[in-house]
């Protein structure tokens, strides 16, 4: 019985230290907003290249540092929160010609996949849904873990780029190219 | 000064449009060579577009007013001395001012409109400039050909017309510029 019960008490310790290991291996983030910036450019011929931005959004992120691939990533951002340094042409982006915000005021990205290139390197898949339509896309992401006090900080800069044609925005097409190219850099700190 | 024109000078009316529309081209001509050449970001370059269309049916509303105060109204008659061939230079120019401005709004309306990029002039009030045409690669390439073309010919064209009126001010010593400015008095108009 002796042998038994230590037997069952280290089987306990074990599970309880698996269990503990797992719950921080696996921990949500939240987004710092006054450190994350959303952005865009998209070039388009006898024109300066339009580069913006998105103001309001908000995001999730777990990560999983041991296991990557576990890690999530959901982020929303609000179409009229356009800002291309010009109020005349962010309502024209914000337009059924563009952005269709009246109709579709959400862009949403939620990971399908995240997969470890090296220790600073991913690429996370996922779908995004923008004007209603849900298309896969795959972003680069740069990882950089940081300790700020007693927190811990994770940076991120996410690039991709996206054919607007998938989502059935065709204004202007050929003369402002397809290639929507997305930078996305964000601060996330560990809750506690 | 009156309303209307005198046989010897410019009512105020005729002045004020004639100004209205002096400085309405200018800042068209300014804007417009800014906006197209000038290194400017895409933000600014799109407003500059914008306000461009915009001032774009100012222009073609003082036009019309100017062309029906002038039907309505003969202007003052050529000043003594002027010899045929001055007379006929003058009416020429001052026809060809209305035909090349006319020819600028046309060409500008109907670039707009067959723009693969629909995005119509808006005014103030909320009202929005209909089309002329639907989108047309091919006609607003040539329309845009047009209204470059005849912006230089028009750029010609003042610098003619103040080098005419120079002329008479300084060269002749009439009244010819002097009757078309703002806050002269002709004292021989009663």
């Amino acid at each position: 019985m002796r042998k038994g019960s230590g037997f069952t008490r280290a089987l306990l310790a074990l599970a309880l230290i698996a269990a503990t290991a797992a719950a921080q291996a696996k921990s949500s983030w939240k987004i710092d907003p006054s450190q994350t910036h959303v952005g865009f450019w998209v070039d388009a011929i006898g024109w300066p290249r339009t580069a913006g931005e998105f103001k309001s959004f908000e995001g999730r992120i777990e990560i999983d540092f041991d296991r990557p691939s576990r890690s999530r990533v959901d982020f929303t951002v609000a179409a009229k929160s356009v800002d291309a340094n010009s109020a005349v042409l962010d309502d024209y982006l914000r337009s059924e010609a563009f952005l269709n915000v009246a109709n579709f005021p959400d862009m949403r990205f939620i990971s399908t996949s995240v997969e470890k290139r090296d220790e600073q390197h991913a690429t996370v898949t996922g779908e995004l849904t923008l004007l209603g339509v849900t298309r896969p896309v795959s972003m680069d992401v740069e990882v950089a873990r940081k300790l700020a006090g007693s927190k811990q900080r994770a940076g991120f800069k996410a690039t991709g780029i996206i054919n607007r044609l998938d989502f059935g925005m065709n204004t202007g097409y050929p003369l402002i190219s397809e290639a929507i190219h997305l930078t996305v850099t964000t601060e996330a700190f560990s809750e506690p | 000064m009156t309303l209307r024109n005198t046989r010897e000078s410019w009512g105020s009316v005729a002045k004020t449009l004639h100004w209205s529309a002096a400085a309405c081209i200018f800042a068209m001509l300014g804007l417009g060579l800014t906006m197209v050449h000038g290194t400017l970001g895409a933000g600014a370059k799109f407003e500059a577009y914008q306000l461009h269309k915009s001032t774009g049916f100012l222009v073609l509303a003082v036009m019309l007013a100017r062309t029906l105060w002038r039907i309505a109204n003969p202007p003052p008659a050529p000043i003594v001395g002027t010899r045929p061939w001055e007379r006929r230079l003058a009416l020429a120019l001052h026809l060809g001012f209305y035909v090349l401005i006319t020819a600028m709004i046309a060409s500008g309306w109907i670039m707009v409109s067959a723009s693969p990029l629909p995005l119509p002039a808006h005014l103030p009030g909320g009202f929005v400039v209909p089309n002329l045409a639907g989108p047309n690669a091919l006609l607003e390439a040539r329309s845009k050909f047009i209204h470059e073309a005849v912006s230089k010919l028009l750029i010609a064209a003042i610098g003619l017309h103040v080098a005419a009126a120079l002329k008479h001010h300084f060269a002749a010593k009439d009244t010819v510029l002097l009757r078309m400015l703002p806050f002269h008095h002709d004292h021989r108009s009663p």
